[in-house]
């Protein structure tokens, strides 16, 4: 099948699920985004002040260019925006499933993640050749994370893995402004960073100034924000990566460390990458939104064989399992809530494990950690005999 | 792929999703959904807490809305579910540690066939303002209920008479725009 054909058929899918698909981080994080349509520039101060009388009260947790680019694509298709979008994203009550019109609303605000999306596959084509191309249009890990969860990651990983683009075709200013730019949306492209770094270590502190100057254009007018920083220490991430502990040693930035020494040694970028995310699975209590983050680089390693494919397939399923059975009755049925609202009052895999089975979903997690942390080895054990 | 095994496979899907899935998987639908929190009814002992409402066939889940204040109080209350003939339907008994601050206390019970019903609500407390029920101040309290639809094939003519009833609704110029954008890229992928 030809490139076009194949991008034609990826779009056919993403049309037929983005619509239907469902989960409230998406319009929180669009209720925010309004607010730079109608002139707001700090966000965390106008939330600060005016908390009490917001509809919605959470505090926005992403870094600024998030809120001023996806607030400008916001402001530039207000004017198409299907009738009541304004409204239901003000709406917090209990009519707030209620809309006739939400399969648009859904297929309006997914729709710059279908260019980063597309995007990512074509970078994947230059990098990797078209059966990599492939596999990410058509794998469902990526559509479900994309579509049906609805995050806006997927933009930080299209610039990260542009940067990855850059730096191969040894154009290194570019390469780290597109990481600085990346990280400007989330922070988790800092994993990345020392590996990129020294692949080539040849001018090291300009290339870690090229990627400093998009964080510190976004970042620095809200330095004297006292919301600002409140916002970012309630940001996942750095927290929970050094949630596990061994004598209150934290595991995964230990095992960060073991992987970058390893990685000094072979350069191989793509493989330490897919030795962070499996001590990652293991060692962090993720959110599902996060798996985007490693998905392109470790796609080209897992299909190189039959059995990582399996396992990693594993793997991914394991994951999706331990994001159902969390206490979220929108990570089930309620995803359909566009189809017909009364899918959130069916019960969540949650709630049957806690209520018809009497299994604590929380015990039945760290079960599934055990089973990924056993297949994680074995993947590793296998790759290092054949190596 | 034959083009019209493709178009079958796109239609299949749609049909899976938007009628299918909901009529399996919704067998109930919700009615009332009260939720007012203005008023707070103090429950006393030797009163008997009346409301009175129409509902339509097969109600089988009722939720009130109680508060006790920081779950202090654990006296005995009894709902009771009758018909407009007195005649019990269904009688739950619940301790004050059962009610939370606020909360709901979901009743579920066999549908009924029965279309007017009276809740009857009464308890053993005995210090006043201490637990209370959640209502308007129109007296309409607060409540939410669901009513079973048993029959499949009941449920996939309601699933598709609302999802016409929903194309209506619909704003028409995304209805139009996105099954145009499919339109094309059908057309696109399959011609030759």
């Amino acid at each position: 099948m030809s490139i076009k054909k194949t991008i034609i058929l990826s779009l056919i899918l993403r049309f037929l699920i983005a619509p239907f698909f469902y989960h409230p981080d998406i319009k929180s994080q669009h209720f925010h985004f309004q607010y730079l349509s109608r002139g707001v520039l700090n966000i965390y101060q106008f939330i600060a002040d005016n908390k009490l009388s917001l509809p919605y009260r959470d505090t926005f947790n992403y870094l600024p260019l998030t809120y001023f680019s996806l607030g400008a694509y916001h402001a530039l298709t207000k004017p198409l925006f299907p009738q009541n979008l304004s409204l239901w994203l003000n709406d917090w009550s209990v009519t707030q499933n209620n809309y006739d019109s939400f399969p648009f609303f859904m297929l309006i605000l997914k729709l710059p993640y279908l260019v980063f999306d597309i995007g990512v596959a074509l970078l994947l084509l230059k990098l990797y050749g078209q059966k990599i191309f492939v596999v990410w249009l058509f794998n469902p890990l990526s559509i479900y994370l994309i579509y049906i969860l609805g995050n806006f990651d997927i933009i930080p990983v299209f610039f990260t893995l542009f940067s990855w683009y850059l730096l191969k075709r040894n154009l290194p200013q570019f390469s780290y402004i597109s990481l600085g730019v990346a990280t400007a949306f989330k922070l988790y492209p800092l994993l990345f960073l020392p590996f990129f770094l020294f692949l080539k270590p040849k001018h090291f502190f300009k290339n870690i100034l090229f990627f400093s100057l998009p964080l510190i254009f976004t970042v620095l007018p809200f330095v004297a924000s006292q919301p600002f920083f409140l916002s970012l220490t309630n940001s996942g991430l750095s927290q929970k990566i050094i949630e596990t502990r061994i004598l209150n040693l934290p595991l995964f930035p230990i095992t960060y460390l073991f992987i970058f020494l390893w990685y000094l040694r072979h350069r191989q970028i793509e493989e330490s990458i897919l030795l962070i995310f499996l001590s990652f699975i293991v060692l962090v209590d993720f959110h599902a939104q996060w798996l985007l983050w490693f998905l392109p680089f470790i796609m080209p390693v897992i299909a190189k064989s039959t059995y990582k494919t399996i396992v990693f397939t594993l793997l991914s399923c394991l994951c999706v399992l331990l994001v159902i059975i969390t206490n979220d009755s929108y990570l089930f049925w309620g995803h359909l809530t566009p189809v017909n609202p009364s899918f959130v009052s069916l019960r969540s895999p949650y709630q049957l494990l806690r209520y018809r089975f009497f299994i604590d979903p929380l015990i039945m997690e760290n079960y599934i950690k055990i089973i990924l942390a056993v297949l994680s080895l074995s993947f590793l054990l296998k790759s290092n005999a054949k190596n | 792929m034959p083009k019209t095994s493709f178009i079958f496979i796109e239609i299949l899907f749609l049909f899976l999703i938007l009628i299918v899935f909901p009529s399996l998987l919704i067998t109930k639908t919700p009615f009332y959904f009260q939720e007012n929190d203005k008023l707070q009814i103090s429950l006393d002992s030797g009163k008997k807490y009346v409301y009175k409402f129409n509902h339509p066939a097969n109600l089988n889940t009722l939720s009130l809305q109680l508060k006790n204040p920081l779950i202090q109080n654990n006296s005995r209350i009894v709902i009771e579910l009758e018909n407009s003939l007195g005649n019990s339907l269904a009688q739950f008994v619940f301790f004050g540690s059962n009610v939370g601050d606020p909360g709901w206390l979901d009743l579920n019970f066999p549908p009924v066939s029965d279309t007017s019903f009276a809740i009857n609500l009464t308890t053993d407390n005995t210090i006043p303002e201490s637990l209370f029920l959640l209502s308007d101040p129109g007296g309409n309290w607060d409540l939410k209920t669901t009513y079973q639809t048993p029959r499949l094939s009941n449920r996939l003519q309601n699933t598709i008479n609302s999802l016409f009833d929903r194309f209506q609704k619909m704003d028409p110029f995304y209805l139009s725009f996105y099954l145009l954008v499919l339109i094309i890229l059908n057309w696109v992928f399959l011609k030759k």
